[in-house]
């Protein structure tokens, strides 16, 4: 078989995109040699197809995997069930119309009950001359007496309070019924300030509670105003909108602290610090929120043992694939690479 | 894909598009898309594995590898290159790591008996190269496929990945190249190299058998 030159290789090789096709395509332009060569190439194709039949892989093995890509979206593993991402969706629209509602209520009620409440508010700070006669007003005299600096300072709660208590309720039944929006804080004062003010029946009641009341009174207002400034920057959001923002900004920190351990321990102990190594793998393990980091941790603390020759590996290897049955691969690779 | 796609030369630009679009889908929280991914090229990568590693249960293994590394990259994903381009890389490393774990613990010796298959007493080699001393039909294709297995399995690593993914998974020269990191120029060297070694290795199994050397010029 004579040498082939450089250039009969060069077109040896740049014939080669021709194996695959029919015979005659191109191959004329061919030197002889090569083109007796290619049809020996071919030859080694075909009998590489006879050999090579299309294979499929084992049902199932992939399920795992698809189970772990639906997790890592942290919807449930399974198609059938009702699709998670509605149920956590469902929370926004319920946050945004309490908001919206609590929003609505203190922009619309606020001007119209400053009015009694400023005129509340005077009667109580001044404690003075006729408090009765202030009080009988309050439900038209907003801006008497130095009434507006207060009624600038009233807070949507009050309003809110005395709205629902309405013309026709007690200091009882504002209790029972809070508004929306309101803060716990905000439900214990709407009895005070009912009773306090007794503005729901009318100027003669009023009087008299106001008579009995003062006292109660000036801290109740104070206790509003905490109140109040509180409520108001949390007026757009509800005690129940809080507390999922929050969990959920911690799972999130969790899970991004947590994968780094693991990688800052798998570095300690594929460099023989396992002492170390240990340590950030029980950290992992107590903070992870996850199977997959937690399967993580089991199986670092494992391999770590395992470099010991220590026999409590195995039992670290078994909880690490229960966890997370996707680790066997990526275990069975760091076990092959122990010294 | 079959190996006459390969003539055109790439495979379809409207396949490319569409694997990009089901994998930001999948990054945009849409688990139906990783499933479409996974139906569309399990199969490609599955055996393309096979053949690299010839082992079925590790080439599931890797498998599902391949697809957890998608899966773990999914926030990161930005659609830079072909998706096949990306996927097929990934098997690649895996499969070159797998290579370097085996020349470590020589995991698959020619010279150890394979009690799986067969007289636990006859070598891999024994069984293979010579299946007229052993009084075996020559003819049988699963020596045929024991034989292209071993002669694929002691190929260089990067001209049995050229190899396999121009045989098995029709891939242009030039898509190789990308996969591979090198360039085409060198890919088609290597495949005519593997291409020389397999001829000359199942040269009995061809009728127009060549019993001549292999290539006298040695490429850079």
């Amino acid at each position: 078989m004579p040498e082939f030159s450089p250039d009969q290789l060069t077109q040896l090789e740049d014939a080669l995109e021709l194996l695959d096709g029919p015979r005659a395509e191109g191959r004329t332009e061919l030197e002889a040699p090569v083109a007796a060569r290619l049809d020996d190439y071919a030859r080694v194709v075909a009998v590489t197809r006879v050999a090579w039949p299309d294979e499929e892989p084992t049902p199932g093995v992939l399920d795992e995997v698809l189970a772990q890509a639906r997790s890592e979206l942290g919807g449930s593993p399974r198609v059938e069930e009702a699709p998670v991402p509605a149920r956590t969706r469902w929370w926004f629209p319920t946050f945004a119309l309490v908001g919206a509602t609590a929003l609505i209520l203190l922009f619309v009620l606020l001007p119209d009950r400053g009015d009694n409440a400023a005129s509340r508010d005077a009667s109580h700070v001044a404690r003075a001359d006729a408090p009765q006669s202030e009080s009988a007003s309050t439900q038209n005299g907003a801006e008497k007496a130095g009434s507006s600096v207060v009624a600038a300072r009233k807070q949507p709660n009050e309003r809110m309070v005395e709205e629902s208590a309405g013309a026709e309720g007690s200091a009882l039944d504002a209790r029972d019924v809070p508004s929306e929006g309101e803060t716990i804080d905000g439900v214990d004062r709407i009895g005070g300030i009912a009773s306090a003010s007794g503005s729901s029946r009318g100027g003669v009641e009023a009087k008299s509670k106001h008579d009995s009341a003062p006292p109660a009174a000036a801290p109740a207002v104070k206790r509003q105003k905490k109140v109040s400034r509180a409520s108001r920057s949390d007026k757009s959001k509800s005690v129940w909108q809080q507390e999922p923002a929050g969990s959920r900004s911690k799972s999130s920190a969790a899970d991004d602290v947590v994968p780094s351990s693991l990688e800052q321990a798998d570095g300690l102990r594929r460099g023989g610090r396992c002492s170390k190594a240990r340590k950030l793998y029980k950290r992992a393990l107590s903070e992870a929120t996850n199977n997959r980091d937690k399967a993580r941790a089991e199986a670092g603390l494992g391999l770590c043992l395992a470099r010991e020759g220590k026999a409590d590996a195995q039992r670290h290897f078994d909880a690490a694939l229960r966890l997370d049955p996707s680790l066997r691969p990526w275990l069975e690779r760091e076990r092959a690479e122990l010294p | 894909m079959t190996a006459h796609d390969a003539e055109s030369g790439s495979r379809p630009d409207a396949e490319s598009r569409e694997d990009v679009r089901l994998m930001l889908a999948y990054k945009a929280g849409d688990p139906e898309a990783f499933e479409q991914l996974v139906r569309r090229h399990r199969h490609g990568l599955f055996n393309f594995l096979l053949r690299s590693v010839a082992n079925r249960s590790r080439a599931e293994e890797l498998l599902q590898e391949v697809f957890l590394r998608i899966v773990r990259s999914r926030e990161r994903y930005e659609p830079r290159a072909k998706f096949t381009t990306w996927v097929y890389t990934i098997a690649r490393n895996l499969c070159v790591d797998e290579s370097r774990r085996r020349a470590q613990r020589r995991e698959l010796s020619l010279e150890a008996p394979r009690g799986s298959s067969g007289d636990s007493s006859t070598s891999l080699r024994q069984r293979v190269a010579a299946p007229e001393s052993l009084g075996i039909a020559p003819a049988e294709i699963e020596q045929i496929r024991e034989r292209v297995a071993l002669a694929v399995d002691e190929l260089p690593d990067e001209q049995r990945e050229v190899f396999v993914l121009r045989q098995v998974n029709g891939m242009s020269f030039r898509e190789i190249a990308e996969v591979v990191s090198a360039p085409e120029n060198t890919v088609k060297s290597r495949m005519r190299y593997a291409l020389e070694k397999l001829r000359v290795v199942l040269a009995d199994m061809d009728p127009r058998s060549d019993s001549s050397d292999a290539t006298t010029r040695q490429h850079a």
